[in-house]
C-alpha cells in the first residue's frame, strides 16, 4: 500500500514525516503547478470548488507514481462542501479508471483507529508521530510568521525566501524528534543573520478561507509578493490555529464578539473572517485581503458584511476570489494597486 | 401592522404556513408578488456576485419589501431534526438587514436545540403575542399546511401511478415554483405530452419505501443538509416505480447542488433513466431551454 | 528641457504620452498594437523621435514610466525608471487633472475598473474578473457585428428614443439576445442604446459594487471616447460624467507624472535607438524544480536583456547588463 494525500503549502512536509513516521509507504505529492490544475479540472465537475479540483490533480500525479490510497479529511470546519470532498473525488476517480482506495477522516477520534489499521502502528508510536508532527507543524508556521517580518525588511530582496526554500527542503529528512528541535535552532539563526533594516512599515491582515491563505501555490504567494512590495503581512489563521480552536471551543467566543454582523454560524470560517477583520481594525492595519476559492460558500456569504465593515471604517479592503481561471498577472495588478492604496493610507495616519 | 414577507427561497420551504400564521395572530400580511424581471435584477444588482441566483432572487424579493411594510420577516433557519438547512439560509437576516432599511423580523429555528414550537412562541412573543395565541395560530396554519399537503401527495401518487409518460423534477422547492426563475418548466413539459412530478410533493415517510430500496449504497455519503436526505430518498422510492425521465434542475452557483448532482445523477444513470442537467440563472435564454427540453423529451420517447 | 515619457502598452492599444517638468502635455498618441507590442513600442518611439527633431530638438528624456498589462514587458525594452501597475496610474493622471475628483471609471480594451479617491490619492478600487463582457474589445465585436463603424456608434445612440433591454453579462448571452430583438424588428439605434445602457449596468453591478459613486466623476479609457457609453453612464448614475482630457492616454499621462514626481538621478532609458533593433520575446520552462515556471525572455540584437515569470527568482534576478 502507498499512500498520498493533497498538497497543502508547507504543511505538506510535516504530512509526509508524519506518514513516515508511522512506517507507511509515501508518495508525497507533487508541488501543485498550473498542469496539476489543469489535471484536476479535466475530471473535476464543473461546479465544484477550487480546492476539489486541485486535490484530484495532485491525486492523479501521485496515482501515475505509483499511490494507490488516498487519505483525506472530511468534515474538520463546519457546514461546508470539504465534507463531501473524498466521497466526490472517490467517484470521479473511480469514472476515470483510476481504482483507488480512500481513507477519510473528520475531526472525531476514529482517525487512530483508522491509522492503526492502515499503519499497524500502536497507539505509543501513534501518540509520538502525532507529536513529532504537532512540532513539525509548529516549526513551520514559525517560519512563515518570521518571513512575513523579514520580507519588507530585508536588505537583499529574496534572502529570506531562499532561507525557507532550502529549510523546507531539509526539512523533509528529519527523522528524530531532536533532529528537529536542532533543526529549528539552525533555521531561527540563519534567518536572524539576514540583513534588514528595522523600521515601521504598513501591515496588511490576510484572512479567508483555510486552504487557500495557507497554500502559496493557489494564491499566486500572496504573501511573498506583498513582502517584497514593502508589506509586513499578518494570518491568523493556520492548521494549528484551527485546531487549537477546535479543541478550546473559541467558537463559542467568536461569535459573542461578531454578534452585531452575524448571528450565526455560516459554514467553514466563515465566522472567522469576521472576527479577524474586527480585529485587524482594531489593532490598527493598514488594509485587510480576503482569499477564497471562487463561489465558496462561506466565504461568499460574509463578503458583503465584509465589505461593510471596510465602508464603516475605511480601512482598505481586497477580496480575490481564486479558480483555474484566474491570471496571474490580473492578480499582480491588483496586489500592487492595493499596495499603493494601502501605503496611502498608511501615510495619511502617520500625519494624523 | 403589516408584516412583509418574501416569496422566494426559504419561503418555499413551507409556502402558506408563514402568511397563515401571522394572519392567525391578527397581522396584516404583504407577500411580495411572484417573482418577475424586476425583482430579478434588483436582486442581481445588489448581491454578491459569487452567491447563488437563488438567494439574489430572495434579495431582489427584499428590495421590493422595502418601505412597504413595518416588518419585513426573514427566518434563520438552521436545523430540520438532525440534518442542517442550506448553509446560505444561517446568514440571512443579516445579510438583509444590510440590504434594507426595513426592520427584519427574525428568530433562530434550530430543532436540534429546540424544538420548532418553542422557536416560534419567542417568535410570536417578540410581536406582543402570549403563548395561548401563538399556539393556536401554530395550529390553525399547521391543519391548513397539512390539508394542501396532502391534496398534493394524492395527486402525485395518483399522477406516479398513471400510465402516462412520467418526469420526475429533482429540484429545490424555490426553484421548483418558482415559475419565472424555472421558466415555466411545468407547463412547457405538459405542452411536450408528459407528466411532470416535483419531487417536492412526492410523500415523505420512510414507510412508503420498500425495505430493499433504502440507502444501502456505501459509496454514498450520509448528507447532513436535511434536503439531500430528502432528495436520495425520495429518488429510491420513485426508483422503485416505473419513471421515464429525470430533469435536475439547479440554480447558478448553488454550492450545495454540486454535491447533489453527482449522486443523484448517478442513481438515474444506473437505472438507465435519461437524466437531464440544467443550471438556471438570469441568463438563462427561453429559446435555449426549450431546445434542451424538446431534445430531452425526444429521447425518452 | 527636461521631459518624462509615459508608456502605457494594453491589451489592444499603445499609449504615448510626453510631459515637461510643469506637467504639460507636450506629446501624445494612441495606437493599436495589433497584437505586436513590441513592434507598436519600436514604432512609436520612431514617431516621437521624429516629432522631438521636428518640434523641439532640446527636449531630452529625463525619465521614463510604464504602465498597462504588459508594464514588465514595455519597461523592460525601453528600459523604464518606473513599472507602475495602470490603477495608481489612472488614479495619479485624473487627480491632476481634477484634483477634486472621487470617481474614475476606466474602461480599455479588456479590463474595466472603477477608482475612489480622496483628496487626491486612491482609497479603493476594483477591476473585473468574471469577463470581459463591456470592454472596448466587446463593444468593438458588436459594432463590427450589427455592421456599424464604431465611431459611429455614439451618435447613433443618442437617436434612439426607446432602448431596447439587452441581456449582457456576457459576451455569448448578449449577442444571441441582440440577434433575437434584430428578428423581431427593433430599431438599430435602440439596439445600440440598449446594448450601451446594459454595458452600464453590467458594470455598476459587477466592477463598481458597493462603491459610493461620489461626483466629480471622471470616465477615461478607449471606451469614454464612445458618446453613447457617456450617456448611458449619465443617465444611470443621474450624475454628470467628466470626459477629460487626454481620456484615452491618461495611464501613460499618470505614470509620466509619477516619474516626474521622483525623477531619477540618471534616467534607465535605453534611448531611440531600440526601435532600430531587433527585439525578440521568447519563453522556456524551467526545469529548476517541479514549478516548472513559464520564464519569458527578452532579447535585443540577441543579447539577452531580461526574463521574468519564475516564482524563485532564479532567472529574473540575474543581471544581464
Amino acid at each position: 500500500m502507498k499512500i498520498t494525500f493533497p498538497y497543502w503549502g508547507n504543511y505538506t512536509v510535516a504530512f509526509e514525516l508524519l506518514a513516515k513516521k508511522l512506517n507507511l509507504e509515501v508518495v508525497p505529492p507533487e508541488k501543485t503547478t498550473p498542469r496539476t490544475i489543469e489535471k484536476g479540472v479535466k475530471i473535476a465537475p464543473e461546479m465544484y470548488c477550487f480546492p476539489l479540483k486541485v486535490n484530484l490533480g495532485n491525486f492523479l500525479e501521485a496515482i501515475e507514481k505509483g499511490a494507490d490510497t488516498i487519505v483525506m479529511p472530511t468534515a474538520l470546519g463546519g457546514s461546508c462542501r470539504l465534507r463531501y470532498y473524498a466521497f466526490v473525488q472517490d467517484k470521479v476517480l473511480k469514472e476515470n479508471g483510476k481504482n483507488v482506495n480512500f481513507v477519510i477522516f473528520d475531526q472525531s477520534l476514529d482517525i487512530f483507529s483508522k491509522l492503526k489499521k492502515i499503519s499497524g502502528a500502536s497507539f505509543f508510536k501513534m501518540i509520538e508521530a502525532t507529536i513529532f508532527t504537532l512540532k513539525a507543524l509548529n516549526i513551520i508556521e514559525k517560519l512563515e510568521k518570521k518571513a512575513q517580518y523579514l520580507r519588507p525588511r530585508e536588505i537583499e530582496k529574496g534572502d529570506t525566501d531562499r532561507v525557507l526554500i532550502s529549510a523546507f527542503r531539509r526539512m523533509r529528512e528529519i527523522e528524530k524528534f531532536s533532529e528537529l528541535l536542532k533543526f529549528e535552532k539552525e533555521i531561527m539563526k540563519e534567518l536572524n543573520q539576514i540583513k534588514i533594516k528595522r523600521k515601521k512599515v504598513p501591515r496588511v491582515g490576510i484572512l479567508g478561507e483555510i486552504y487557500t491563505v495557507c497554500d502559496h501555490v493557489v494564491n499566486f504567494e500572496i504573501e511573498k509578493k506583498l513582502g517584497n512590495l514593502g508589506v509586513e503581512v499578518h494570518r491568523e489563521m493556520s492548521l494549528l490555529y484551527h485546531l487549537k480552536k477546535k479543541i478550546f471551543f473559541k467558537d463559542f467566543f467568536i461569535q459573542r464578539k461578531i454578534k452585531p454582523y452575524l448571528g450565526s454560524t455560516v459554514g467553514g470560517h466563515g465566522r472567522d473572517a469576521i472576527y479577524e477583520m474586527l480585529k485587524y481594525v482594531k489593532k490598527g492595519f493598514d488594509g485587510v485581503i480576503q482569499l477564497l476559492p471562487s463561489f465558496c460558500m462561506p466565504e461568499t456569504s460574509v463578503r458583503p458584511i465584509l465589505e461593510k465593515i471596510h465602508q464603516e471604517t475605511g480601512i482598505p479592503f481586497l477580496s480575490l476570489s481564486l479558480d483555474e481561471q484566474v491570471a496571474e498577472a490580473g492578480i499582480d495588478t491588483r496586489i500592487e494597486a492595493f499596495v499603493d492604496v494601502v501605503k496611502n493610507y498608511y501615510q495619511k495616519k502617520q500625519k494624523t | 401592522m403589516k408584516i412583509g414577507i418574501p416569496k422566494s427561497l426559504v419561503y418555499w420551504k413551507r409556502p402558506y404556513f408563514w402568511e397563515n400564521f401571522f394572519e392567525n395572530l391578527g397581522f396584516e400580511v404583504l407577500l411580495s408578488p411572484r417573482t418577475n424581471k424586476e425583482i430579478v435584477e434588483i436582486g442581481v444588482k445588489i448581491s454578491d456576485p459569487e452567491t447563488c441566483f437563488s438567494c439574489k432572487v430572495y434579495f431582489g424579493h427584499l428590495k421590493w419589501l422595502e418601505g412597504k411594510c413595518d416588518l419585513i420577516f426573514v427566518p434563520r433557519l438552521k436545523r430540520k431534526g438532525n440534518s442542517e438547512y442550506c448553509p446560505k439560509f444561517f446568514g440571512l437576516p443579516d445579510l438583509a438587514k444590510i440590504l434594507v432599511k426595513t426592520k427584519i423580523l427574525t428568530e433562530t429555528f434550530d430543532e436540534k436545540k429546540e424544538r420548532f414550537e418553542e422557536s416560534l412562541v419567542k417568535l410570536g412573543e417578540k410581536l406582543g403575542k402570549n403563548k395561548e395565541e401563538i399556539k393556536e395560530a401554530f395550529e390553525k396554519a399547521l391543519i391548513k399546511e397539512k390539508e394542501i399537503k396532502a391534496k398534493q401527495e394524492k395527486e402525485t401518487l395518483e399522477k406516479i401511478n398513471s400510465n402516462s409518460k412520467k418526469i420526475i423534477l429533482i429540484s429545490h422547492p424555490y426553484n421548483l415554483y418558482d415559475e419565472y426563475v424555472n421558466l415555466r418548466i411545468k407547463e412547457r413539459l405538459e405542452r411536450l405530452g408528459v407528466v411532470p412530478i416535483f419531487i417536492e410533493e412526492i410523500p415523505n415517510s420512510k414507510s412508503q419505501i420498500p425495505n430493499k430500496f433504502q440507502i444501502q449504497n456505501s459509496n454514498l455519503p450520509s448528507f447532513h443538509w436535511e434536503f439531500a436526505k430528502e432528495i436520495m430518498e425520495k429518488i429510491d422510492f420513485i426508483l422503485a416505480k416505473k419513471i421515464d425521465g429525470a430533469i435536475e434542475i439547479s440554480s447558478f452557483a448553488c454550492g450545495c447542488d454540486a454535491v447533489l448532482k453527482e449522486f443523484v445523477e448517478k442513481k438515474f444513470k444506473e437505472k438507465n433513466i435519461p437524466f437531464l442537467y440544467l443550471v438556471i440563472d438570469e441568463h438563462t435564454g427561453e429559446a435555449g431551454f426549450q431546445t434542451r427540453l424538446e431534445a430531452f423529451i425526444d429521447t425518452i420517447s | 528641457m527636461k521631459a518624462y515619457l509615459g508608456i502605457d502598452v494594453g491589451s489592444l492599444t499603445v499609449k504615448f504620452v510626453l510631459i515637461d517638468k510643469k506637467g504639460e502635455v507636450l506629446y501624445w498618441n494612441y495606437e493599436r498594437t495589433g497584437g505586436r507590442p513590441i513592434e507598436a513600442i519600436q514604432r512609436e518611439l520612431k514617431k516621437l523621435k521624429e516629432w522631438i527633431e521636428n518640434h523641439n530638438p532640446k527636449i531630452e528624456i529625463s525619465g521614463v514610466g510604464t504602465t498597462g498589462s504588459a508594464r514588465y514587458l514595455a519597461g523592460v525594452i525601453v528600459g523604464a525608471d518606473l513599472i507602475k501597475n495602470e490603477i495608481t496610474a489612472h488614479a495619479k493622471g485624473a487627480s491632476f487633472l481634477v484634483p477634486e475628483v472621487r470617481t474614475v471609471i476606466d474602461i480599455g480594451g479588456q479590463d474595466s475598473k472603477i477608482i475612489i479617491l480622496e483628496n487626491g490619492v486612491a482609497v479603493d478600487f476594483a477591476m473585473n474578473y468574471l469577463c470581459a463582457a463591456g470592454t472596448g474589445s466587446f463593444l468593438d465585436a458588436q459594432a463590427f457585428r450589427l455592421g456599424i463603424p464604431i465611431e459611429k456608434f455614439g451618435e447613433l445612440v443618442l437617436k434612439s428614443k426607446k432602448p431596447t433591454t439587452i441581456a449582457s453579462r456576457c459576451t455569448v448571452f448578449c449577442e444571441s439576445d441582440m440577434i433575437h430583438k434584430q428578428q423581431i424588428g427593433h430599431k438599430v439605434e435602440d439596439i445600440v442604446a440598449g446594448l450601451c445602457e446594459g454595458l452600464v449596468r453590467n458594470y455598476l453591478s459587477n466592477v463598481a459594487k458597493g462603491k459610493k459613486i461620489l461626483s466629480p466623476i471622471l470616465f477615461v479609457g478607449g471606451v469614454s471616447e464612445n458618446v453613447g457609453m457617456r450617456w448611458a453612464f449619465e443617465k444611470a448614475l443621474g450624475q454628470k460624467v467628466i470626459v477629460p482630457k487626454y481620456n484615452k492616454v491618461m495611464g501613460a499621462f499618470g505614470v509620466a507624472l509619477l516619474v516626474k514626481e521622483h525623477p531619477p538621478q540618471k534616467t534607465k532609458f535605453r534611448g531611440f535607438e531600440i526601435s532600430d533593433m531587433d527585439i525578440k520575446c521568447d519563453s522556456f520552462q524551467c526545469k529548476g524544480c517541479p514549478n516548472q515556471c513559464e520564464v519569458i525572455e527578452a532579447k535585443m540584437n540577441d543579447k539577452i536583456i531580461a526574463r521574468w515569470g519564475d516564482r524563485c527568482g532564479r532567472w529574473s534576478n540575474l543581471r544581464y547588463d
